[in-house]
């Protein structure tokens, strides 16, 4: 999966030593392998605030104006998006959502403010989704494949033409063993270290 | 019947601001009871944090302080109403937060320890569904997708009574609409809650 172009990877996860963390390191470490640049944001340490007030989302100018800004200039370098999360209640968790809100889309500020407005990202030539989920693949189709949906689906429309999108999900992590966690772990590590099995 | 309106407003929107009191209109007018939690009114704090998370499933992990009324109104409700506003056409993080911090194991499901699936806790629930503003055209076809209302009438839906009926009163493109047809939306949110 590596080919020219910088990497930005999104990572949102709680707890520092989660199996999610593990993930993250496993695409970072192929990323290394391939000789690939990337940026990496830990939303969690980064102080991300995704429901901002009345006020908040009002300013022009300050702490949030600042990070939106900051993290767009790295979405301008990237030619690939790779996001890491845990999926809750069939997506992501609200602090991601509300960076998709504010930062990738723009729709989560009125629609008068000077960074709202659409988001046009035709360099962006692919998205990759890394995410566990507790239940099964069934469960997750029933409830509506909501994390899919606003990654590969709504935002990938803003994308270049021909966006590559992966989805790299693991099920079932409830009843899920060690042997099934490496397992994952190898894969996403493959896929992002080079052309391999699961690559494209 | 007893009803939870879960409102994740702003604030600063001036076309979802007469959406929550159309909703209690509606109610009262059907002879509901109605309990309101306005997350944003009340500073809810909507990031799932560390400590929480570690303790998730812990069976009989005390509850944050902070989000144990909210606990007690979602299980004592017969029927749960939303009413947001739809970014990227899905819920706002102020209430896709809400349902990942007060939806938790001991209050809207257990995990069965035979089988390590989810049971739900919130069979009590028979009338579920959204009220939301978008400012996005409607969705056509495939081109974009109703993410929102899939976390709501399937996502929140199974956890429902099996015989639960589901609702969705969207506005679409909303900020390109008379005011006219802002207030026959207004009228059709108003009947649809005083006939739950």
């Amino acid at each position: 999966m590596n080919d020219a172009g910088r990497y930005l990877v999104v990572y949102c996860h709680p707890i520092p030593d989660s199996f999610c963390a593990a993930l993250r390191d496993a695409v970072t470490s192929g990323l290394d392998r391939a000789k690939a640049d990337y940026d990496l944001v830990d939303l969690y340490a980064s102080g991300f605030d995704p429901a901002p007030s009345a006020d908040e989302r009002q300013a022009i100018a300050g702490p949030l104006v600042d990070l939106i800004l900051d993290h767009r200039r790295m979405l301008d370098r990237a030619s690939h998006l790779v996001v890491v999360y845990p999926t809750w209640w069939s997506g992501p968790p609200s602090l991601l959502k509300g960076w998709v809100d504010l930062v990738l889309t723009g729709e989560g500020l009125p629609p008068n403010h000077p960074l709202a407005g659409r988001q046009r990202r035709r360099d962006l030539h692919a998205i990759s989704v890394v995410t566990t989920h507790g239940s099964g693949r069934w469960r997750n189709r029933l409830q509506g494949q909501v994390g899919r949906s606003i990654f590969l689906k709504v935002f990938a429309r803003n994308c270049a033409r021909r966006c590559r999108r992966s989805w790299i999900a693991m099920y079932d992590l409830d009843r899920a063993d060690a042997v099934d966690r490496s397992a994952f772990v190898e894969q996403v590590e493959r896929t992002f270290g080079g052309p391999g099995p699961g690559g494209r | 019947m007893h009803v939870l309106v879960v409102v994740a407003d702003p604030g600063d929107d001036p076309l979802l601001a007469p959406i929550p009191p159309a909703v209690l209109r509606g109610l009262a007018g059907g002879g509901h009871t109605a309990t309101v939690l306005d997350l944003h009114d009340e500073g809810f704090d909507p990031v799932m944090r560390a400590e929480q998370r570690r303790s998730y499933e812990e069976a009989g992990a005390a509850i944050p302080a902070d989000i144990a009324a909210h606990a007690a109104a979602v299980t004592s409700a017969d029927g749960l109403v939303l009413v947001y506003p739809t970014w990227t056409s899905s819920t706002p993080a102020m209430l896709k937060g809400w349902l990942d911090r007060v939806l938790v194991p001991g209050v809207a499901f257990h995990l069965d320890r035979r089988s390590n699936r989810v049971r739900s806790d919130l069979r009590r629930i028979r009338r579920l569904g959204a009220v939301t503003v978008s400012e996005r055209p409607m969705s056509r076809g495939r081109r974009r997708p109703d993410t929102g209302r899939w976390t709501v009438t399937r996502t929140l839906r199974l956890l429902a009574s099996w015989r639960c009926r589901t609702f969705w009163l969207s506005l679409d493109d909303a900020g390109n609409r008379s005011e006219a047809e802002r207030n026959l939306f207004e009228a059709q949110v108003e009947v649809a809650m005083s006939r739950l």
